[in-house]
């Protein structure tokens, strides 16, 4: 480089650089964006979260039983009123039928396998308003029970946002149905002995304090 | 319910009884050495993989479920079994070799297997089971078919396939307790299979189970129980001395293999033996019957004290 072209480099450096500097900072990923609601994330409340199940016994009678170790989260824009997604992970060894025996065969290999799929998981890919309600969401994402992953939609309803601009709570309820045969539960399908299909009642709280 | 009954409890008993009709009661096959000498165990094996294909289906190689070990197991036996009856007449160190060789095979099923890796090691053959307790039950392997074959040398008729048929029977009454059905009634084929068999040898001329029927039979019974140890939550009543309680009551049989009750009418030792057999048993399905019958089921759990604590 002749001495020349030098000189002129280094006089148009600074302008170059401060020219590179604008137009990164003019544009539009990096301004900051007016529309964006601030998120809030609740973590999900162990004591008051709970998964409720349903399922048919040999034609007859529903049973129900529940899991009591929720954990996760829930984010949320509007301090807790409106969902962006639910992060839920279940514990299987926290069944609970109210009856030992049914407990134990219930995390047994023919059913939830406990001993070997510890968790039952469900990530959010979707939160949509359903029409002319306020408070209730249709929100698809993916259900992994026994190693298999699978979609699934529920309805989701806020049932309330209480506190204050230092602690909250927030509450939701999803309702959505499973064929359990879908995650290789088949037991008792083919026989009639327990039914195929499941509803799910999961209640969630969350805590967000800043 | 009939059909499950059917499927997976009847038509495999039918089909193990089946096999050993043709291998212990027809004349032309009982002639044929090798083929009433593995008639025990193929018997075992078929019966077994065919409740558990009505029961699970049919599991992938290796299985992304530990349980279907126990369905690649069954069959694995059945051309074991051919094998092993073509090596009856082999002495030392070809029993102590098989006992070893099946012990360290089984131990290592999921090095060979090629089996997903977690944590850097190949996945355990059943939920919890660390390199220890593989050691451990290729032990119980070795040690329970080098005693189970020496036993069948000496000890021909219905009393091995008798002691098999109550050890059988109790370890489906762990399994129920356990909560693990499908195992329940694959152990309740196994005993029903051998029961068949104690049947068949009072009419064919005291057969032996052979050196197949040997590590069929305690193969079976030592694998699927540990299966069913790691796999379920065992209420209190089954502790890991109740399973070696049951798995390890045809070893009794040891003992009774003097000269005072040999010189016993062929009746009176066989009765003694499968009394002395029953006994831990008898004991254990005594000990577990509360938890089969689900009695304890009231006891309040963690849930309703916490809720107690709130009214």
């Amino acid at each position: 480089m002749s001495p020349k072209n030098s000189i002129l480099l280094v006089f148009a450096l600074p302008f170059l650089s401060l020219a590179a500097m604008l137009s990164i900072a003019a544009s539009p990923a990096l301004q900051p964006q007016e529309n964006a609601e601030p998120q809030m994330t609740f973590t999900l409340d162990p004591v008051h979260c709970m998964a409720n199940f349903r399922v048919q016994h040999m034609g007859a009678g529903m049973f129900w039983g529940r899991f009591n170790q929720l954990s996760g989260n829930i984010v949320t824009t509007k301090e807790g009123m409106v969902p962006v997604s639910f992060d839920v992970v279940i514990d299987v060894d926290s069944i609970d039928t109210g009856t030992e025996k049914l407990d134990r065969t219930l995390m047994g290999p023919n059913f939830f396998d406990g001993k070997e799929f510890k968790t039952i998981t469900f990530i959010t890919d979707t939160v949509s308003p359903i029409t002319g309600e306020d408070a209730k969401w249709n929100v698809t994402g993916k259900v992994t029970m026994l190693g298999v992953t699978k979609p699934v939609t529920a309805v989701v309803e806020r049932t309330g946002v209480n506190g204050n601009p230092v602690m909250k709570k927030a509450g939701y309820e999803a309702i959505f149905k499973v064929k359990r045969s879908d995650f290789g539960m088949s037991w008792g399908v083919d026989t009639g002995a327990l039914g195929d299909e499941v509803d799910l009642v999961v209640g969630l709280e969350g805590d967000w304090s800043a | 319910m009939f059909t499950m009954f059917l499927l997976s409890f009847l038509l495999p008993v039918l089909a193990g009884a089946g096999i050993l009709a043709l291998g212990w009661l027809l004349p032309p096959v009982r002639k044929i050495a090798w083929l009433s000498g593995c008639a025990f165990g193929v018997a075992l094996a078929g019966g077994l993989a065919l409740s558990y294909l009505a029961e699970s289906g049919f599991p992938s190689y290796p299985p992304v479920r530990s349980e279907g070990w126990i369905m690649l197991a069954a069959l694995a036996c059945i051309p074991f079994a051919f094998f092993l009856s073509f090596t009856e007449k082999l002495e030392f160190p070809w029993i102590e070799l098989t006992a070893l060789g099946t012990g360290v095979f089984v131990g290592l099923l999921p090095v060979i297997s090629g089996s997903e890796l977690v944590a850097g090691i190949p996945k355990p053959l059943f939920p919890e089971m660390g390199i220890v307790s593989h050691a451990t039950l290729a032990l119980e392997l070795a040690f329970g078919i080098l005693i189970v074959i020496r036993l069948a040398q000496v000890r021909v008729g219905a009393t091995l396939p008798t002691v098999f048929a109550i050890c059988f029977t109790g370890a489906s009454a762990c399994s129920m307790a356990s909560g693990w059905i499908s195992l329940s009634i694959m152990f309740g084929v196994l005993a029903a299979v051998s029961g068949a068999a104690a049947l068949f040898a009072r009419f064919s001329g005291s057969p032996n189970i052979g050196r197949a029927g040997a590590v069929v039979s305690v193969g079976l019974l030592i694998f699927l129980s540990t299966a069913c140890w790691y796999k379920t939550t065992a209420p209190s009543e089954v502790t890991w001395w109740v399973w070696i309680l049951l798995v390890g009551a045809p070893v009794l049989l040891l003992p009774l293999e003097n000269r005072f009750i040999n010189k016993l009418p062929p009746a009176g030792g066989y009765w003694i033996r499968v009394i002395v057999v029953a006994i831990p048993v008898v004991w254990v399905l005594i000990r577990i019957y509360p938890a089969v019958a689900g009695e304890a089921s009231n006891a309040p759990d963690e849930m309703d004290e916490m809720m107690k604590m709130y009214q």
